[in-house]
């Protein structure tokens, strides 16, 4: 018994070696031919085969995603994930954004976005009326009239998985017509639009589908999150969690029509977390487009034959909230100090490689509105010296800074801060953290723990600037459940916010936004080191690319894209 | 024997209990709020608090704790927040798939780690025992991470010979799911191109699992050996005329095996428990991955529910070497 067991290990080892050499030896999938068509005249049809490895043919186009795609439940999703990259081609909204370094608001399964001038707004600002495309219809030919609007919104906000926010200034949905619906609002709101034109706001679910697959009350959530119930270009073929993956079709007969010339088939969205994986794939052509690289790989990248990487402004914004409540930076002559000791140029060039924009308000260039505030505090280390002498603190002073390592690079952020203050006698402690550990603590219920400065990355939910400056500014908006870590409060700054929040008139409305800009470059409530670049890479072969701000970094239109041969 | 059995069997339950506890504890004293994590820092303290009371996150910790194990008891593994369905469903997908992995780079390191220990031990200070030893200290110092890593630029990379993540190629059709073990579906299938790909894209992400576990039982085996060569036994062979090859297989070996057997019964656990990390470099969707991203979220049920699996694992690899010895030497009896 004994020996037979030794004689096994040896007889294994060596079977284990041949069976290996064996298989490495076989041509990899990327490089196999494809197999010849064997001639219908001279033999009779053989049974289907087993599915065979892909013909270059039948190549589809394939995205490499970095985030975990929870699940394709279209009222569930408020990121800008791939998740959200791969349900605004499921799913029509009635509205999106469009346009690569500023977003403008343009219908989809809308006649045309409301308005004061053409009557889809009431003077009173109360009362928005849509009007929907007459053709439009879903994956299974079930027309998409105003009921299943108002289906989708409903079930949207009873399953309150986070997206139902945008609707919480509605007070009612009305049908009035197969293509007519309205919405009256709680009080007026001149960024409604704003907010039910993200990506996540008004995805338009099959009724059908979920009446008929609804289980125990679930409104056919434990269906809909592996299943097709849109109307979007694209019908998802399969989700395949257990291989990380998504795969959609094109829909040849969608609604909205095809323009004229190639188009993308096939898409396969795959998550990948490592990111030499990712960066392999695509040197390899095992991948046509992908993003979450690090600066590095995207540098290479963009030196490799075959493959152009680019960067695009983004919503993201790296930010440094001071605890406006707590000495010594409670007084705002500290803050600016503050902020004249950060170098933002070298910041972006040093520490960023150019991959960042600067930011001279309270939102980045991409922010629709945003505007160089007046008297903004630049980098001058002689100018924070007296402003700390000032202010009583000639000598200095110590205080700790938390990173829980929202973005890559915060922590050398700071390490670079703090060397420069040091030169004016600030002593900075950088206490890393977990992420999870730290919202926990800031988000606590009962006694949220409001650290003096923190660094994290913040943006706003549409490309407005009242949308960041709401989050960062009103004393609404203080934790627990948001974002004012910097507990400011300003009442004419926020007396200004709720009047650019009912302001129709764009002018009137940049008017407010300059005031709030030149009140918070003097209090310095937060200090906002750059504005962030979203990186691409993808092959020569991919065509069409166009990047939109609004919808994120995970959004490709692979409606308007092709693969060149 | 059966005594035996029962009570191995009784303690394996307390144990579990133990665990279950000890985990449930830690993830609700440590930090993170698993409603707010589901939901998203933006989320606002009504729709947290919303989720927490519908999840049932707002009751004491006894309490939630006792309606865990009592569903878990009917067989309800609970709900994660973070994928938004059934435990058992996520387990479903997730677990064959570290099983999968799991028992072949075991396997692996049983077929080469033994044969290779008592190779180095039958040329003790020969060029190929000195090979051996430092291959074995590669496997055991080098971080599997970065091994995996290294695989990949070189065999998918420049070689172009392996895969470099995954199960199958992307436009692969995966065969019908039935166990979801894909070299077995691929077989019951009669799918060969199936098959092919499966194993080609397990042979990487197996060998850097399976290294570590080579490299201990190599040195174990040979360390084992050597030291029965100089027990009496060994001399009374040897003074019979019994040839090296013989005292070697016949004698040293099996008496070597026992306690190469119990580190490999400890491989085994540690297989499935710390296979997290080449899940994510070979995006090999296993239970490892889905657990890291569950404490990333801070949702304890799948944590929880992992934990005991993987305790399980351990406990019952352990019985299954308890009983080998009883095969392996027949001075043992259990009582």
């Amino acid at each position: 018994m004994k020996t037979n067991l030794v004689r096994l290990t040896m007889v294994g080892l060596a079977i284990t070696s041949v069976l290996l050499m064996v298989v490495s030896c076989g041509p990899s999938p990327a490089t196999e031919e494809p197999a010849a068509e064997e001639p219908v005249a001279e033999e009779p049809a053989a049974e289907e085969p087993v599915a065979e490895e892909p013909t270059a043919e039948e190549c589809p186009f394939v995205v490499v995603a970095c985030d975990v795609i929870v699940d394709l439940e279209p009222a569930g999703d408020w990121t800008m994930g791939a998740g959200s990259g791969v349900m605004v081609h499921l799913y029509d909204t009635l509205m999106t954004y469009k346009g690569e370094d500023t977003a403008e608001i343009v219908p989809v399964l809308l006649e045309e976005i409301p308005s004061v001038e053409n009557g889809g707004i009431s003077e009173d600002g109360l009362t928005y009326t849509f009007h929907l495309k007459p053709n439009a219809y879903f994956h299974d030919g079930t027309p998409l009239d105003a009921e299943a609007v108002k289906f989708s919104i409903d079930r949207q906000i009873a399953l309150g998985l986070g997206p139902d926010y945008y609707w919480w200034d509605m007070d009612r949905l009305e049908v009035v017509d197969d293509l007519t619906f309205k919405i009256v609002l709680k009080e007026p709101s001149a960024m409604f639009l704003n907010m039910i034109a993200t990506p996540w706001a008004s995805r338009i679910i099959n009724p059908t589908v979920v009446k008929e697959h609804e289980v125990d009350d679930d409104m056919a959530m434990a269906y809909v999150a592996d299943h097709d119930a849109g109307s979007g270009p694209y019908i998802l073929e399969s989700y395949e969690r257990d291989r990380r993956q998504v795969t959609m079709v094109r829909d040849p007969n969608y609604w909205g029509g095809w323009s004229e010339g190639p188009h993308i088939d096939k898409v396969i969205v795959r998550w990948i977390d490592e990111s030499s994986t990712i960066r392999s794939m695509i040197e390899k052509g095992d991948a046509d487009i992908v993003t979450c690289m690090t600066y590095e790989d995207w540098k290479d990248l963009g030196e490799t034959e075959g493959i152009t990487a680019l960067a695009y402004p983004a919503m993201f914004s790296s930010v440094i909230y001071l605890n406006n409540q707590e000495p010594p930076l409670d007084d705002p002559r500290v803050r600016q100090a503050l902020q004249a000791a950060m170098d933002t140029e070298s910041l972006i060039e040093d520490v960023m490689g150019g991959m960042a924009t600067p930011i001279d308000c309270q939102a980045s260039r991409v922010y629709n509105g945003s505007a160089p505030a007046k008297n903004f505090v630049t980098y001058d280390l002689e100018r924070a010296k007296a402003l700390l002498e000032e202010a009583g603190y000639g000598d200095g002073f110590e205080f700790t800074c938390k990173d829980p390592g929202c973005f890559q690079e915060s922590t050398q952020v700071l390490e670079v801060w703090q060397s420069d203050l040091a030169k004016i006698g600030v002593s900075l402690s950088i206490e890393q953290m977990d992420m999870g550990t730290f919202f926990s603590a800031l988000n606590n219920p009962e006694s949220p723990e409001v650290p003096a400065c923190h660094i994290c990355n913040t943006m706003g939910d549409f490309p407005d600037a009242w949308s960041l400056m709401n989050y960062n500014l009103n004393p609404a908006m203080v934790p627990p459940g948001c974002c004012n870590a910097s507990l400011y409060e300003n009442p004419r700054v926020t007396e200004l916010l709720d009047m650019a929040k009912v302001e129709y008139d764009p002018a009137k409305r940049q008017e407010i936004y300059q005031e709030i800009y030149d009140i918070t470059a003097e209090e310095v409530p937060l200090i906002w080191p750059f504005g962030f670049k979203q990186m691409v890479a993808m092959r020569d072969s991919v065509k069409g690319f166009e990047y939109s701000l609004g919808l994120g970094y995970q959004y490709f239109p692979f409606e308007t894209m092709w693969l060149e041969e | 024997m059966l005594r035996f059995i029962v009570r191995r069997l009784s303690s394996m339950v307390f144990v579990l209990i133990g665990i279950s506890i000890l985990t449930f504890l830690i993830g609700h004293v440590g930090p993170g709020d698993p409603a707010r994590m589901a939901l998203g820092v933006r989320a606002k303290e009504e729709q947290v608090q919303k989720l927490r009371e519908k999840m049932g996150l707002d009751r004491p910790l006894w309490e939630q704790y006792l309606r865990y194990m009592s569903r878990l008891i009917q067989g309800d593994l609970g709900d994660s927040l973070m994928t938004r369905r059934p435990v058992s469903k996520d387990l479903a997908i997730y677990l064959p798939a570290t099983v999968e992995l799991g028992v072949t780079s075991l396997l692996l390191s049983i077929l080469v780690g033994y044969p290779l220990g008592t190779l180095a031990a039958h040329y003790h200070d020969s060029l190929l025992d000195k090979l051996i030893n430092t291959l074995s200290m590669m496997g055991v110092g080098v971080p599997i991470f970065w091994i995996g890593i290294i695989f990949q630029l070189v065999f998918y990379r420049h070689l172009e010979l392996l895969p470099a993540e995954g199960r199958l190629p992307v436009a692969m059709a995966a065969p019908p799911s039935v166990t979801n073990v894909l070299v077995v579906d691929s077989i019951l299938a009669g799918d060969m191109a199936a098959l092919r790909s499966a194993v080609r894209h397990m042979i990487l992400p197996a060998v850097t699992l399976a290294l570590p576990g080579m490299a201990y039982l190599a040195k174990m085996i040979r360390w084992k050996i050597m030291e029965s060569m100089t027990e009496n036994y060994i001399r009374t062979a040897r003074s019979k005329g019994a040839s090296q090859r013989r005292v070697l297989l016949r004698h040293a070996l099996p008496n070597a095996l026992l306690p190469a057997l119990t580190m490999t019964g400890m491989l085994a656990g540690s297989t499935f428990g710390g296979a997290f990390l080449v899940e994510i470099i070979f995006n090999w969707p296993g239970i490892g991955f889905y657990t890291y991203k569950a404490i990333q979220r801070a949702d304890l049920t799948p944590v929880l529910t992992v934990t005991i699996i993987v305790a399980l694992a351990y406990m019952l690899a352990n019985l299954t070497v308890d009983f080998l010895y009883l095969l392996l030497d027949p001075r043992i009896r259990y009582e």
